[in-house]
């Protein structure tokens, strides 16, 4: 059977930023504290018109961009989020339409809380593997939401990641994949609700690392591959301690780990996160280079896939925007108030 | 053609008419025309309106407005060109005189904008734009006017000084006007330091919101002559129509206004004079800038000069070309389809010697400059005094 | 006025995807007619995606819908086709914009009608 993997792939990270400092200045709370607590500086903000489609559409361009493909190309269109714009309305059809893929194309869009980026992208490369479809779009994006005051507030960002898998001019084989799940309860949000609901310290080791270290360790033995025969690995990464913690307990060196952790500038952008921690990895990987990347979302569950970067990456590393250029250049900080007009925190008269 | 005369004029106070309504104020602005051309019928009549449905969900103004009159059966025609609504109406009136259908032509115009709030009067004035490509942007009629600003100043160093002298020789003129929404005077500094509403256009730049009619009656010349007799003759010696496109990003040159120049040409050849022979102009100062590019336009000064024109003085009531001794849309108000009536009241008015403490020094022609949306639209008519 | 389905859904193809139309002497149209002046007749045109302001403003005020984005720099750009866009000047320091300044496309939420009714998105430009 013909290799499958990823053809083409793009980032967006929308411009703005609020620090840490300026969060817990509102709530009395102690920025220090949370910076070491969270391993986390400050986060992507976005634009009042900005939103998991707006952000899905810039990305999957560039990933079609790389690709070299066209939008008609593309027969399936799946994107992952927590923040669809719409409740009933699919995310996929906008981007799908904006993206010329239209009306041959099979769309969904996903939700699994932070997982549900590699969600799409795994649906999306098992219909290319299984010869349904030539192109699949898998994209994983989010406009995450944090209560006012809550710790998530201080990590909850903005980004998307957007993947082309195919047979032709692949950037980075699929070598295996491997999902675990379980039903755990540490973190939901209720229909009609603003803001997710969530467990605590409950979260971390009977959910992220339950589930994080279960995929992983999943793969490595499907595999039978081992921490040293990768040259990359990136984990979700809710705040940047967690996918350090967990990167320790699998034997993975930090530094394996350095180039897909954004979340201490980026925050956590939730169903983008692993995936656009994939994509810093991709715009600087040689050819021959082993990745594992696992997600997590939490209800709870863990994708895990390994990556061989091919030939090909070097022609189109260059060719879009890389991730951390966009993270690290161009940069609008925001207030608070800003911030919280622009996340709609702000109630105002409609007329 | 027959010539066609103006005998009778009729407004009211312009302004947040908070006691008037939209027919109340077509129509007492219409009983004051006839009553001062001293007409016992009308023959027909014309309304220009820009937008009663958005403003005050009223269509069908021909029936409503000949009824509120008690003139029905009379014909009465509605007519649109946004804010040339009223030059339009003007025209048609004209024309139905000019070719003999009618002898006795009521031309109104109105608008009553305050019965909705200032987000809802954005909005139906934006509708002058193009909806889709320009409205679904964000873009609003300040901003178009900025737009040509910035291209004018670009391109012909007109500065913000130049602009703010059109707003404060227009409150000055408004101040003799005592019809003016806002009849009183503005300095330099006032002006230059109003509220900003579009880089670089401020509060002070740009019209108001207005409430106001506006009717003349209009008569063959020779009815004038023969029946019509109580004031100096003055007809309608030119007439120029022209439009242009909607959307502003789709013109050659944000810097010149095509409809206007092309609409003053036709003018000008009917008429058979140019420029040189026009004593002073009512035009369509929407925003200080228009008065700038379309004196211009007009050939009254080249390009690029209209902003040091305005700054020397050359527009004052004393200057050698007079533009909106009226006090313009900025300071006697903008019911925007009723501006281009009250553009033809003020300069039968002068013509008349009957414009009060702002009498010019006995003027023989007058041109009337109306414009539709950021320039999409002109009427232009030339009125001329006959000794 | 709300945005309706109907209209809406007409223009997604010039608001999304920036389709156009080009008549045979090469002038691009935006966007595209049933009728061609002088009877011409046209091609499916993609817009350029990059070009330059050729005049701007910054809005202190906008309509209802927009007035959460206020301030806001509105800009008429110049494609590199050629073909001309008002277009909202977005992710910039006001003080920075620039008649000639280079931008390109993006794709953006343009409004929301009210908490209950559409989402509308289209295009916007940003500093290239």
């Amino acid at each position: 059977m013909a290799d499958v993997g990823i053809v083409g792939y793009g980032s967006y990270i929308p411009r703005y930023r609020i620090k840490l400092e300026s969060i817990a200045a509102v709530w009395g709370a102690d920025a220090e504290n949370y910076k070491r607590g969270l391993q986390l500086y400050e986060k992507s903000v976005p634009g009042h018109d900005q939103d998991t489609i707006t952000m899905s559409v810039e990305a999957a361009r560039r990933a079609i961009k790389r690709a070299g493909i066209t939008g008609s190309q593309i027969g399936a269109a799946y994107v992952g989020s927590e923040s669809h714009p719409y409740a009933v309305k699919p995310t996929g059809t906008v981007v799908a339409e904006a993206l010329g893929a239209t009306p041959e194309c099979h769309t969904a869009d996903f939700e699994f809380a932070c997982k549900a980026g590699t969600e799409a992208m795994y649906v999306c490369y098992s219909q290319v593997k299984a010869g349904v479809i030539e192109y699949g779009l898998g994209v994983g994006a989010d406009t995450s939401q944090g209560a006012p005051g809550d710790a998530l507030e201080y990590s909850a960002s903005a980004g998307a990641a957007a993947f082309i898998f195919g047979t032709k001019n692949i950037l980075a084989t699929v070598d295996h994949t491997y999902a675990y799940m379980t039903d755990t309860p540490d973190f939901w949000r209720r229909e009609h609700q603003y803001y997710p609901q969530h467990g605590g310290r409950y979260t971390g080791d009977p959910a992220y690392f339950k589930h994080t270290l279960g995929a992983a360790n999943g793969i490595l033995e499907k595999s039978g591959m081992k921490p040293e025969d990768f040259d990359y690995a990136v984990f979700h990464q809710p705040n940047g301690k967690f996918p350090m913690e967990a990167a320790k307990r699998l034997g993975f060196p930090r530094e394996k780990c350095m180039t897909g952790w954004l979340t201490p500038w980026l925050g956590n952008t939730y169903s983008g996160a692993s995936p656009i921690g994939l994509t810093a990895i991709l715009d600087v990987a040689k050819p021959g280079d082993r990745i594992l990347m696992v997600s997590f979302g939490s209800g709870a569950g863990s994708d895990a896939f390994i990556y061989t970067v091919k030939e090909p990456i070097l022609k189109v590393q260059g060719i879009a925007p890389k991730t951390r250029v966009q993270l690290d250049e161009n940069k609008f900080y925001l207030d608070y108030g800003r911030y919280a007009k622009f996340r709609g925190k702000i109630i105002r008269n409609e007329g | 053609m027959r010539d066609v005369a103006v005998i009778g004029v009729g407004l009211q106070k312009w302004g947040e008419r908070w006691d008037r309504s939209l027919r109340d104020l077509y129509c007492e602005a219409a009983q004051n025309a006839i009553d001062d051309a001293g007409v016992d019928h009308i023959d027909s009549m014309y309304i220009g309106c820009m937008s009663s449905g958005l403003f005050a969900a009223q269509e069908h103004l021909a029936s409503l407005m000949a009824d509120y009159l008690g003139v029905t059966p009379c014909p009465a025609t509605r007519v649109e060109s946004a804010c040339a609504s009223g030059g339009l109406a003007m025209r048609l009136g004209w024309m139905e005189i000019a070719s003999g259908v009618s002898d006795i032509v009521l031309v109104g115009g109105v608008e009553k904008m305050t019965d909705v709030n200032g987000d809802e009067a954005t909005f139906a004035l934006a509708t002058a734009a193009d909806t889709e490509w320009e409205g679904y942007q964000g873009v609003t009629f300040p901003a178009l006017y900025a737009m040509m600003a910035r291209a004018h100043m670009e391109k012909y160093g007109t500065t913000i000084e130049q602009l703010s002298h059109v707003s404060v020789k227009n409150h000055a003129n408004g101040a003799l006007n005592p019809d003016a929404q806002y009849p009183f005077p503005v300095t330099l500094e006032t002006v230059m330091n109003s509220t900003m509403v579009s880089d670089p256009l401020r509060l002070l730049h740009c019209s108001p919101i207005t409430d106001g009619g506006a009717a003349v009656i209009l008569v063959p010349a020779e009815l004038a002559r023969t029946k019509y007799k109580k004031r100096p003759l003055v007809t309608v010696i030119g007439s120029g129509h022209a439009t242009d496109t909607l959307a502003l990003h789709s013109r050659a040159d944000f810097t010149t206004i095509k409809a206007t120049e092309v609409a003053a040409q036709r003018a000008y050849k009917m008429a058979g004079i140019g420029p040189k022979e026009i004593d002073f102009a009512e035009v369509h100062d929407c925003f200080a800038i228009a008065e700038i590019m379309v004196t211009e336009a007009l050939g009254f000064f080249e390009k690029g000069n209209g902003g040091p024109a305005a700054e020397r003085g050359e527009t004052a009531l004393t200057g050698s070309k007079p533009i909106n001794t009226s006090g313009g849309l900025k300071s006697k108000g903008h019911p925007v389809g009723a501006t281009g009536v009250a553009q033809i009241i003020e300069v039968s008015r002068q013509l008349w010697g009957e414009a009060g403490k702002r009498q010019l020094k006995n003027p023989r022609r007058g041109l009337t400059q109306n414009m539709g949306g950021s320039g999409g639209s002109t009427l232009i008519h030339i009125l001329e005094r006959k000794d | 006025m709300k945005i309706r389905s109907p209209r809406y859904a007409r223009e997604i193809p010039q608001r999304y995807r920036y389709e156009a139309a080009k008549t045979k002497s090469g002038k691009i149209f935006f966007p595209p007619r049933l009728v061609y002046p002088g009877g011409e007749t046209a091609t499916k045109h993609i817009l350029a995606q990059t070009g330059k302001v050729l005049t701007w403003t910054i809005q202190s005020t906008g309509p209802a819908e927009y007035a959460d984005m206020t301030p806001y720099a509105m800009a008429i750009v110049e494609l590199d086709d050629g073909a001309r866009i008002t277009s909202m000047l977005v992710d910039v320091e006001h003080s920075t914009v620039k008649t000639g300044m280079r931008v390109r496309i993006e794709f953006r939420k343009i409004r929301s009608e009210g908490h209950e009714g559409l989402l509308c998105y289209g295009y916007k430009v940003v500093p290239e």
